[in-house]
Order: C-alpha cells, then sequence, then structure tokens
C-alpha cells in the first residue's frame, strides 16, 4: 500500500502515464537464502529438499510502445522530430499486429 | 556472503544496444524495434540500480568481425560513453558468478547458460531494415498459430537432425518432437528454420534461466520476446507441477500465488519514462546519449523505492 501511494504520487507530476508489465516467474530452489528462509520454514520441518518461491519481474511495455504505431500524440510528434528517416508504415504496422497478437496471449 | 548484489539490477540483450547504434550511428531507419529498443534502455537505466549487458563476454575481444553484433558495440562511441558512465556495465566474470551461485545455494552454473546460449549462433537481430518487417511477419504467424515452438524443447526428432546417424534400432515411437515437426509442417517450415527457432528458443531459455538464477530482471530485445515469453510459459508450468504437489504444505506462499497469477502477467503504472527523454533532447538526437545519463539523476528517487521494495 505504501508502495501504491508513493508511485501515485509521483504520476500524478507526469503528464501521462505509462506502463511496465509484470509478471510472476515461480522459481525451484535447492536451499532458500536467508530471506526465502521464513518462507521455507515449514517446507524444512517437514524434510523438503526443494522449495518453490516465486519472484515479480518486470518487463519494458512492448505494447504500450507499439500499440498506435507510428508512434501517437506527444511521442510520435517528438519521435518523428528526433528520428526524420524512419521505417515504411507497413513496418510500423507489422510491428503493432506483433505487439497485439503477443499481448493478447498474455492473458492478462 | 556472495560476491553479489544483485537487487534492482537488470540484464539486457546485445541486440537492444545493436539496434540502437544501427539508427544513432550507422544511418539505418528507425523502426518499431527501434523504438522498443530505445524505450527499454532509458526504462532499464533510469529504474534499475545496474543495468548489465554482453553475459558472453565478447565485447572486449578484438578478435571478433567489426560487423558482427560484439564489433558493432565495441566500436560504437555511444555504447563506450554508456560504458565509461556506468550506465550499462559488462556482466561479471563466469568466477564471481558462479561463486554467486554457490553461494545463494543454486543448483545452476555459468557453463549451463553458455551450453544454452551456444544451441545456435543466430542472433535474435535482422541484417537489413529490409528484413525487419519479414522477421516481424513471420512471428506474428508464429506467435498466432504455433506458439507451441516458440518454447525451449527439440523441434526435430533424432532421426532427421543434421549430423545424426542412422541406426537400426528398429521403428521408433514418435514423440514431442513428431508433433512439434508437423506444426512447423504446417507452416511450411522445412527443418533448417525449425533449428533456427529452436536455437533462439533455449537462447532465449539462457538469458531467463541466468536471470531467474542470479535474480536480475531481464528486459528481451523485442524480437526475443515471443522466445522469452515461451520459456517463461515453460520454466513456470514445471514449477507450477511441482508446487501444486506441495501445495497443502505451503499456505504460506498462496499470497504470493494471487499477486499476478500461475504463469499470467499484469501491468504496474510508471512514469512515461522515453517521452521524458524526447522532450528533453530538444529535436535533436545528438543529446539522447547525455540526456539518457542525466535521467536516473532526475529520477532517482523512483529508483530508491524501488531498491527498498526489492530488498524487503
Amino acid at each position: 500500500m505504501e508502495f501504491d501511494s508513493a508511485l501515485k504520487q509521483l504520476l500524478e507530476k507526469e503528464t501521462r502515464q505509462s506502463t511496465r508489465v509484470i509478471y510472476m516467474l515461480w522459481d525451484i530452489l535447492k536451499e532458500p537464502t536467508k530471506i526465502l528462509q521464513a518462507l521455507g520454514d515449514k517446507v524444512t520441518k517437514r524434510g523438503r529438499e526443494r522449495y518453490i518461491v516465486g519472484r515479480v519481474k518486470g518487463l519494458h511495455d512492448f505494447w504500450d510502445d507499439l500499440s498506435n504505431s507510428p508512434p501517437s500524440n506527444i511521442m510520435r510528434t517528438q519521435f518523428n522530430r528526433l528520428f526524420p528517416k524512419r521505417s515504411e508504415d507497413k513496418t510500423w504496422e507489422s510491428g503493432r499486429k506483433l505487439a497485439e497478437a503477443v499481448n493478447a496471449g498474455l492473458s492478462l | 556472503m556472495s560476491p553479489c548484489n544483485f537487487t534492482n539490477q537488470a540484464l539486457i540483450q546485445d541486440e537492444t544496444l545493436f539496434a540502437i547504434c544501427l539508427v544513432l550511428e550507422h544511418g539505418w531507419p528507425a523502426g518499431p524495434t527501434f523504438l522498443h529498443a530505445l524505450n527499454t534502455l532509458i526504462e532499464t537505466v533510469v529504474i534499475h540500480d545496474a543495468v548489465y549487458f554482453d553475459p558472453l563476454h565478447q565485447f572486449r575481444r578484438g578478435n571478433l568481425s567489426p560487423n558482427s553484433i560484439p564489433g558493432i558495440l565495441r566500436n560504437s562511441d555511444f555504447v563506450n560513453l554508456l560504458v565509461q558512465e556506468e550506465a550499462i556495465r559488462e556482466f561479471p566474470m563466469e568466477t564471481v558468478v558462479d561463486t554467486h551461485f554457490v553461494t545463494d545455494g543454486r543448483d545452476y552454473t555459468y557453463g549451463r547458460f553458455l551450453a544454452d546460449a551456444a544451441w545456435s549462433t543466430d542472433s535474435f537481430a535482422y541484417s537489413s531494415p529490409e528484413e525487419e518487417a519479414s522477421r516481424l511477419e513471420i512471428y506474428l504467424e508464429l506467435v498466432s498459430r504455433a506458439p507451441r515452438l516458440l518454447q525451449p524443447e527439440r523441434l526435430l526428432p533424432p532421426s532427421i537432425r543434421p549430423g545424426s546417424e542412422q541406426v537400426e534400432s528398429g521403428l521408433m515411437v514418435g514423440g514431442r518432437e513428431i508433433l512439434l515437426m508437423m506444426l512447423g509442417r504446417s507452416l511450411s517450415l522445412s527443418n533448417d528454420d525449425l533449428l533456427t527457432i529452436e536455437g533462439m528458443n533455449f537462447r532465449a531459455k539462457a538469458f531467463l534461466d541466468l536471470a531467474r538464477n542470479t535474480g536480475l530482471h531481464l528486459h528481451p530485445f523485442y524480437l526475443a520476446l515471443p522466445h522469452q515469453i515461451g520459456a517463461i510459459h515453460q520454466n513456470n508450468s514445471k514449477a507450477l507441477e511441482l508446487f501444486h504437489k506441495l501445495q497443502d504444505k505451503l499456505n504460506s506462499m498462496q499470497d504470493q500465488e494471487e499477486g499476478v497469477g500461475e504463469s499470467g502477467f499484469g501491468r504496474v503504472p510508471i512514469p512515461p519514462l522515453p517521452e521524458v527523454m524526447f522532450v528533453r533532447c530538444n529535436e535533436s538526437n545528438d543529446a539522447i546519449p547525455l540526456v539518457l545519463l542525466d535521467l536516473p539523476n532526475v529520477h532517482r528517487g523512483l529508483r530508491s523505492y524501488l531498491m527498498n521494495y526489492e530488498q524487503c
């Protein structure tokens, strides 16, 4: 909750929100580290040798980048000024379609 | 005590830097893959305390072709400036990383990373601007019609793999490879195509396993993403199979599972970092390196908060 609150305050200062993709990566450990020890204690007592824990990881949000291709609004204006030599529209359209297909398979 | 602390640190693939160099320094047109690469670099540099590249330790090898990915990076002013200012860092050496794995109780070695990464020498990058659209279209086909082909497993049966020797062992029972090969055939993929895809799948697995065992956040190159997601699904399927067997005795972990979902994904808000950088560049892409180096200072508070959040 504290994290959410701090992030909200930070975002209110920005003109537009962006997003980041996160995912849970399940991990099988032979020996839990001290950090994970508390989590694994119940299993340790039962003599288990392996432990499964989840870690949240972050990815840059490819969908946010490419859902409007070429980049739209403020992003498009700035991007086009910085990079006057750009790929053909067909390439941008392919990028957008791939992002759409990958995004649909993420079960968000 | 581990020699490394990878808390709130990230790993990027060399193709990400390569795609940026080609546009900034070699006159290639800016396309969606470049946009994604630039945004990935901006986000990692701002959010993470350290960003590693070159896990294969090729950046300093002067005997590699100047036209290869490590050759282009080694001769790039942009990359050298980022390294010099420690915005990005070369991945720690094998002995350091292996010591970390031992200290952390990990059943993993740097050698295993190399073995998977070297499954094929094909990179995720494309060789000409015209090829970008073709690659994107091929991935669209694979992701939409045959995502199974993007998981790290053998896509051809042993009997028809290159270099396999025909032995008189009688009729073999077809396994998963037969089904995957037939799936590939339905998309008109040749054996060579399937071997290329297989190599990239294992390369993606190599990066995912390295990141998982070090605790690094992995930010893949855009054209590696379909392979990466396949590797994540496979990793989580295996772990969850074991997890479900123990589930009754692991009640304390259920809260974590509810966070994002078994193998699901979610989104969290962050500041629009690429837009902030583009505005600060004031219409000059020559300003990109210096603006990029300054951004982490502007957002120091966010990074510090994420660092503390991850340590808790």
